[in-house]
């Protein structure tokens, strides 16, 4: 038996090949006392954590009571639990019938607990219960409660949430999730609420999330839906880049998947069904947003957990950029440099002693408020352009609202004036980019868009300087070859001794080289991986929160490997391994704009990359009402007349220059030439060593904000233009 | 909801029995205990809604296991469980053993903690970290300045050795009772 009990073992360690499982699988089929000694085995593991931590309760606790770490049969435990309803409807009694009655301990008012397993649980008052541990089940009690009583609301509070509940049964219960951040070694839990009946509301300290009967809420002490959101923005991100690189063979790309996961969150807002479905697993969204019970065909998802990460997000990212003081500040600054060049025209004019004082003055302001700045700015807007006449769901409207901000519904007239409404949404979307991103919505005739119900709109704006500039005079036409091996000479910024950046090499297999921090005079191996290696810079903006990470393969044409592979986990792992130490680097300044058809209806053949990408369904347009092959958008509105999507488009600009990045700008840029230049050489026979990372070659950029790992813009440089 | 009031009130109690079995058995035969947890409510779930179709001439555990079975193999199948795992035969065995097991399963747990406090103290660390902090057996490894391997063959002989002090623990009760 020792032999099945090591291949159990290894299957629930993970490390049984698939030959073992197979083997384990036979023997426990087959043979009735190997099924037993599995079954066993699997009940002591089971059991472990329970057990073990019954007994550090016990320990700690020192007397035992009724909630930590005593072990009853099942039998006693529906005697306590009657116990709890003849001491709840004693105190009840007494309390409705308004005598003295003071309990030596708090019971419930209107509501049955049951242990299930063995909690740690303690009861406050009547309404108000702490779980530290382990699983309860509740559900509401009338026996003593007189008709025209309501049931009590109750709360339970666990160390990672609360939960208020009215008149509903569910079970809540503490649970050990199986990943482990690995930076610290905190126990981490999170509280689940199973809702058998009526409806429960779990708030933690990252937002609220509300369930009905059949729903499984879950709360994270560390992340709860902002993690998920992450985790799914990214590694959609990542699934998209890969498509477009497909779909662009050789030529530069640039986007923001944060916009446009934003975007079609606010669409899968009305989807149901297969519809959803598919926009869900596209977006990568996690199995615990996935909903459980009967309604789970219809509304797949949890789109309240998406809805509250990217609101969280938001809030995280964009509400410094919106802070009032930031913002007065932005708009003095606006002022003050205008006068001060006024003040310069004139001084150039006249000369003026007292004019030079006040510009000098004004300078001095400026400069004063630009330390106050973040140093960065950056902005989202969402808006929904609904036709007049067409009826949407306000529950739809104003989900979107309350997690959005799209200020309710903006009102046009496609059906008649398409041209006004294209006019209104193309001047939002310049507004809200600076006046980079124009002309987003195509012309049409008004016949073509007669149809038109619905236009969601997103727009991101980002704009920030290099906590280390570059050096203009640095910057000059330095050589850049293409992956298909020719040489062009592109105008690349150049920084010797890069000193507040990060740097980290790596070899093919994505496994990390380890540079040297030393080495012989002379010497010239062992520096760099291999040819089919990669680097990774990444270079920080003003504000700490936000940086740029360039990552460049070895080989000129070693971008298509490198993407093949890329995944926004490996990103990750790559970039926690890069190590703060003074690197050359060259860089070109470039500017990219793109404009890219997502998703089109193609008159009845969908296309596009997010159709290639799986999401196929919500372009099918409904025939005579027929919704069994087409799309479902019907949680936007009741009307017959069901809307699909016909058109997603994405416009995206960028430009990166001495001075920082934006993502609307425009500057022309230099080739790069040999490392060192400038950089003295020690004298020791041991020398240090500074590695260059020269992105002379096609590589990916990306402007990611570090402490939630968010993929704000993500894009790659085939072919910079080339300089004059 | 069709149930009668006393149905209601019984099937907590049912529940709280049936749990650490199907529990178990879930938790085996899936690994993941992020997803066993999930598809342990929804079998509470199920198990609840349909309570009213619960025949009381046959065992609840039995009822309920079959329900279990159900979510598990379609875990298995779904896209979102590892591809290499146990089939639906082995499964089936499992579940048959399990209720078997079910009578013994809170004495079996009253043996185990007898058996833990037996063990030495860093036999009891390791299993703390992996079992109660759940801890990665490489952070463990590394807190004990020693290999994962060496961590993955302590905690096997541990609880090797704990599977035959509960039996021992099982067959002496047993005897007593005599």
């Amino acid at each position: 038996m020792r032999n099945l009990h090591e291949l159990i073992h290894a299957y629930q360690m993970g490390t049984a090949t698939p030959q073992q499982i197979a083997e384990l699988s036979r023997r426990i089929g087959e043979d009735e006392s190997a099924a037993r000694e599995a079954a066993e085995w699997m009940l002591m593991e089971a059991d472990l954590a329970e057990t073990l931590q019954s007994d550090e309760s016990e320990a700690s606790k020192g007397s035992p009571d009724h909630t930590a770490g005593l072990r009853f049969p099942a039998s006693h435990l529906m005697k306590i639990a009657a116990a709890f309803l003849l001491v709840a409807s004693i105190v009840t009694f007494f309390a409705l019938s308004g005598k003295q009655h003071k309990p030596q301990t708090p019971e419930l008012i209107g509501w049955i607990i049951q242990p299930t397993g063995n909690p740690d649980f303690e009861i406050l008052n009547g309404n108000h219960v702490r779980l530290n541990r382990g699983e309860l089940h509740v559900s509401p009690d009338r026996s003593d409660l007189s008709p025209e009583d309501t049931v009590p609301n109750l709360t339970i509070e666990t160390p990672q949430a609360k939960a208020f509940a009215r008149s509903a049964q569910f079970l809540i219960g503490t649970h050990i999730p199986t990943e482990n951040t690995g930076v610290t070694h905190t126990m981490k839990r999170l509280t689940r609420v199973l809702i058998l009946a009526g409806a429960v509301t779990l708030t933690s300290s990252l937002g609220s999330v509300e369930g009905a009967t059949n729903e499984l809420l879950t709360a994270k002490a560390d992340a709860a839906p902002t993690k998920f959101t992450v985790q799914a923005n990214s590694a959609f991100a990542f699934d998209l880049y890969k498509q477009l690189s497909r779909e662009n063979k050789g030529r530069n790309l640039f986007f923001s998947p944060y916009s446009i996961s934003t975007a079609l969150a606010m669409a899968g807002e009305g989807a149901r069904g297969k519809t959803a479905e598919e926009m869900g697993a596209v977006l990568r969204y996690p199995h615990a947003a996935g909903r459980i019970g009967k309604d789970a065909q219809r509304l797949p998802w949890r789109m309240s957990l998406i809805h509250t990460g990217l609101a969280n997000l938001d809030r995280k990212l964009f509400n410094r950029s919106q802070d009032p003081e930031q913002l007065a500040m932005r708009k003095k600054l606006v002022t003050l440099r205008a006068q001060l060049n006024t003040l310069n025209a004139q001084i150039k004019a006249t000369r003026d002693r007292k004019i030079q004082v006040k510009a000098s003055t004004i300078a001095g302001e400026i400069n004063a408020i630009n330390k106050k700045l973040h140093g960065y700015e950056i902005s989202l807007a969402n808006a929904l352009w609904g036709e007049q006449t067409y009826p949407f769901k306000k529950t739809y409207i104003n989900t979107l609202n309350k997690h959005y901000r799209t200020g309710g519904v903006f009102a046009v007239d496609f059906r008649n004036n398409y041209a006004a409404a294209r006019k209104q949404i193309n001047d939002w979307s310049a507004r809200r980019t600076g006046g980079r991103i124009k002309n987003v919505m195509p012309e049409r005739r008004q016949e073509d868009a007669k149809d038109l119900s619905l236009v969601l709109t997103n727009a991101i704006f980002f704009k920030a300087d290099w906590k280390q500039p570059f050096n203009k005079h640095h910057s000059r036409p330095r050589p850049f070859k293409l992956a298909d091996g020719k040489t062009i000479k592109v105008r690349t910024m150049h920084a010797g001794g890069f000193s507040i950046g990060r740097y980290g090499a790596f070899n093919a297999d994505g496994s990390f080289f380890n540079t040297p921090v030393r080495i012989k005079r002379g010497q010239q191996t062992g520096l760099y991986p291999d040819a089919n290696g990669f680097s990774l810079i990444e270079l920080p903006y003003q504000s700490d929160d936000i940086s740029m990470v360039v990552i460049a393969p070895n080989r000129a044409d070693g971008l298509d490997e490198l993407e093949q592979t890329i995944t926004a986990k490996k990103l990750n792992t790559w970039i926690s391994r890069m190590k703060g130490r003074p690197f050359h680097v060259y860089l070109p300044g470039f500017k990219v704009e793109s404009d890219y058809k997502l998703g089109d209806h193609n008159q009845g053949r969908p296309t596009g990359t997010l159709v290639s990408m799986g999401m196929k369904r919500a372009f099918m347009k409904p025939q005579n009402g027929n919704r069994a092959e087409s799309s479902d958008f019907s949680g936007m509105s009741d009307s017959y007349d069901q809307i699909y999507l016909g058109l997603v488009k994405h416009k995206a600009f960028v430009e990166i220059n001495e001075k920082g990045t934006e993502a609307a700008a425009v500057t022309v840029i230099e080739g790069p030439v040999a490392p060192t230049s400038g950089f003295p050489r020690p004298k020791p026979t041991m020398v240090p060593f500074t590695p260059t990372f020269n992105a002379n070659r096609p590589f990916i950029f990306l402007v990611r904000e570090k402490s939630t790992g968010t993929v704000l813009f993500l894009g790659r440089i085939m072919q910079p233009a080339a300089a004059n | 909801m069709t149930a009668k009031p006393m149905q209601t009130i019984d099937f907590p109690g049912l529940w709280v029995n049936a749990q650490p079995i199907v529990r178990s058995l879930i938790l085996g035969a899936i690994r993941n205990l992020h997803d066993a947890e999930d598809i342990l409510q929804e079998v509470a779930r199920s198990a609840y809604t349909s309570f009213h179709r619960y025949d009381p001439s046959q065992p609840f555990n039995t009822w309920v296991m079959s329900i279990a079975r159900r979510r598990i193999v379609d875990h298995l199948r779904s896209r979102k469980a590892p591809i290499a795992a146990l089939d639906e035969k082995a499964i089936d065995s499992l579940i048959h053993a399990h209720e078997k097991l079910n009578d013994i399963a809170l004495a079996r747990r009253a043996a185990l903690g007898q058996c833990i406090e037996e063990l030495h103290d860093r036999g009891r660390t390791v299993l703390t970290r992996r079992y109660v902090d759940n801890h990665p057996v490489k952070d463990i490894a590394a807190e004990l300045d020693t290999s994962a391997h060496a961590i993955s063959v302590l905690l096997y002989k541990v609880k090797s050795r704990l599977a035959q002090c509960i039996k021992g623990k099982l067959v002496t009760t047993a005897e007593d009772a005599r």
